[in-house]
């Protein structure tokens, strides 16, 4: 199984795109398309960690990136995620940047981040891009785990500084670009967002202040995240339901 | 930072330096002053420098204190000796030993409630409000309580009205306003800064010119020395060979760390 995860990816952007974004267009003519309303806040490390531990936020308890002037590490955040699981069961898996944490997660991936993973710079976040298609490219050329996880983080940054320019649609343009490299590898595939994304006016949540030393934040986090499954059965209807997707099909019984 | 004293030929800094620890001495007096010692080679060419006033005025070290933050070098507790041994010093080697009783490694985690007052006070003081935190001696709280709480300590017990510091104006951003004499608060005292004007360059033309000690590590490519697990090495040439212009001189010195929090900050996230 190979899960994508994009951090803020929105409709609003791909549906009126459609024909720019032609992998994200063929990945949802072969599989099915949808929205999902969170019923939890759209912080981004909330609902990555409730993704792919199946706990809601008031279970795992993990909302920020720092946490009483530390940041917080994945031995913090008392939960067993979907791989930690896999792994004791002897399934191959492997897992690219979830940012649950900074410099985002990596488990059976040795990998560096441009910036950490906080890219800011249009130039770092090419890069970083670029880097973690290639990483993925290469674990699902070479390794093919039975069950890969990687996450685009840098498409928020965009949104948070850029929203309602052409940057936008020129990063969606690149993680089309990216879901064409690596869909072809798997037949059972989930592309996710944490959350969605709108004018910083109009966001029903405020994640970060109108202004930072970075510039204005013109864009902030919408709750309706979406979802392409293809070949997956088990019905996502929140966060928490990716692994219980992941756990039903190759846990079952355990 | 003063441009002209910092255009001054190395003799002349050389000096200045042995200057402020004169007035430092007439000030405070000689058993009310405390030299901080790390181990590294600001604190020790500021130790010698310490010690050759000492012999002019024919008069005793002051007090020597050297900062154990519970994740040192081996390296450095070996130099530290010899040094000790080489000039003959005392010297008072401070730790929160309360804190270390909980850790056998950095990462152990602390239980609050397993520190004693004084710590949980000091916790309280910087507005910690967990119940636990992984033992790291770089990181905000591990800081405040391996270095400032120990510091604090000793100036409190040994009633120091002055404390001496190997800082240096050109090794970081934040030092850049440091004057020679600061007051500090918590409890009440001066930090004095001979060595405020030296480069890094000067630093180790002094080091050679003298002879005095050097750390292995320096030669092993450190540039500039913080706890065990957090410093790495900025090249493979020794520290003085490197070049000093491109590579910052703490380049080496819990970076990831800094950088990830200066980001989160830029980007609103703290």
């Amino acid at each position: 199984m190979l899960v994508i995860g994009i951090d803020g990816a929105t409709w609003d952007i791909i549906e009126p795109n459609l024909d720019k974004l032609k992998n994200f267009k063929k990945l949802i003519q072969e599989g099915n398309k949808s929205t999902i309303n969170l019923s939890q806040k759209p912080w981004s490390p909330s609902v990555w960690c409730s993704m792919f531990s199946g706990k809601t936020p008031e279970e795992h308890g993990h909302k920020d990136f720092v946490k009483n002037g530390e940041i917080v590490r994945r031995e913090d955040i008392k939960v067993e995620f979907i791989w930690d699981l896999l792994q004791k069961k002897g399934i191959s898996v492997k897992v690219l940047g979830v940012p649950f944490v900074v410099p985002p997660y990596n488990f059976n991936v040795d990998f560096e981040f441009v910036a950490n993973g906080l890219p800011v710079e249009i130039e770092e976040i090419k890069k970083d891009t670029e880097t973690i298609t290639e990483k993925a490219e290469e674990i699902l050329k070479k390794e093919k785990p039975e069950v890969f996880i990687v996450v685009y983080t840098a498409l928020d940054r965009v949104c948070h500084l850029h929203w309602g320019e052409p940057i936008v649609l020129e990063m969606y343009k690149m993680i089309d670009e990216a879901l064409g490299r690596l869909i072809k590898y798997d037949e059972e595939i989930i592309v996710i967002s944490d959350h969605g994304f709108c004018d910083y006016d109009k966001a029903p949540i405020r994640t970060l202040p109108k202004r930072t030393p970075k510039g204005e934040i013109k864009g902030d986090h919408h709750p309706d995240a979406i979802l392409i499954t293809k070949n997956i059965s088990y019905p996502i209807k929140q966060p928490e339901d990716v692994f219980f997707a992941i756990k039903e099909k190759y846990l079952k019984g355990g | 930072m003063d441009k002209e004293i910092m255009a001054l030929p190395l003799e002349k800094k050389i000096e200045k330096s042995k200057e402020i620890i004169k007035k430092a001495f007439e000030k405070f007096g000689r058993e009310k002053i405390a030299v901080a010692w790390t181990g590294g080679k600001d604190s020790t060419l500021l130790l010698w420098l310490v010690r050759e006033v000492c012999k002019e005025l024919n008069i005793d070290l002051p007090k020597i204190m050297f900062i154990d933050e519970g994740d040192v070098f081996e390296e450095v507790l070996e130099f530290v000796e010899k040094v000790k041994k080489k000039w003959n010093l005392d010297v008072v080697r401070v730790r929160n030993d309360d804190v270390l009783k909980q850790v056998n490694k950095v990462g152990d985690i602390v239980k609050v409630d397993l520190l004693n007052e004084r710590n949980r006070k000091e916790l309280e003081k910087i507005g910690f409000k967990g119940k636990e935190f992984p033992f790291e001696p770089e990181s905000y709280v591990g800081n405040h309580l391996m270095k400032t709480v120990v510091v604090k300590m000793f100036l409190e017990e040994n009633g120091c009205k002055a404390l001496i510091t190997g800082v240096r104006w050109d090794e970081q951003e934040a030092r850049v306003n440091e004057t020679y004499f600061s007051p500090r608060s918590d409890p009440d005292h001066i930090r004095v800064h001979p060595i405020l004007h030296f480069t890094e360059r000067n630093v180790w033309e002094t080091i050679h010119k003298y002879k005095i000690p050097i750390n292995p590590l320096y030669e092993k490519g450190y540039r500039s020395l913080g706890a065990k697990s957090t410093t790495r090495k900025t090249d493979d040439k020794p520290a003085w060979e490197q070049d000093f212009e491109k590579i910052p001189e703490r380049a080496g010195r819990g970076q990831d760390k800094e950088k990830i929090m200066e980001r989160l900050r830029e980007l609103g996230y703290m």
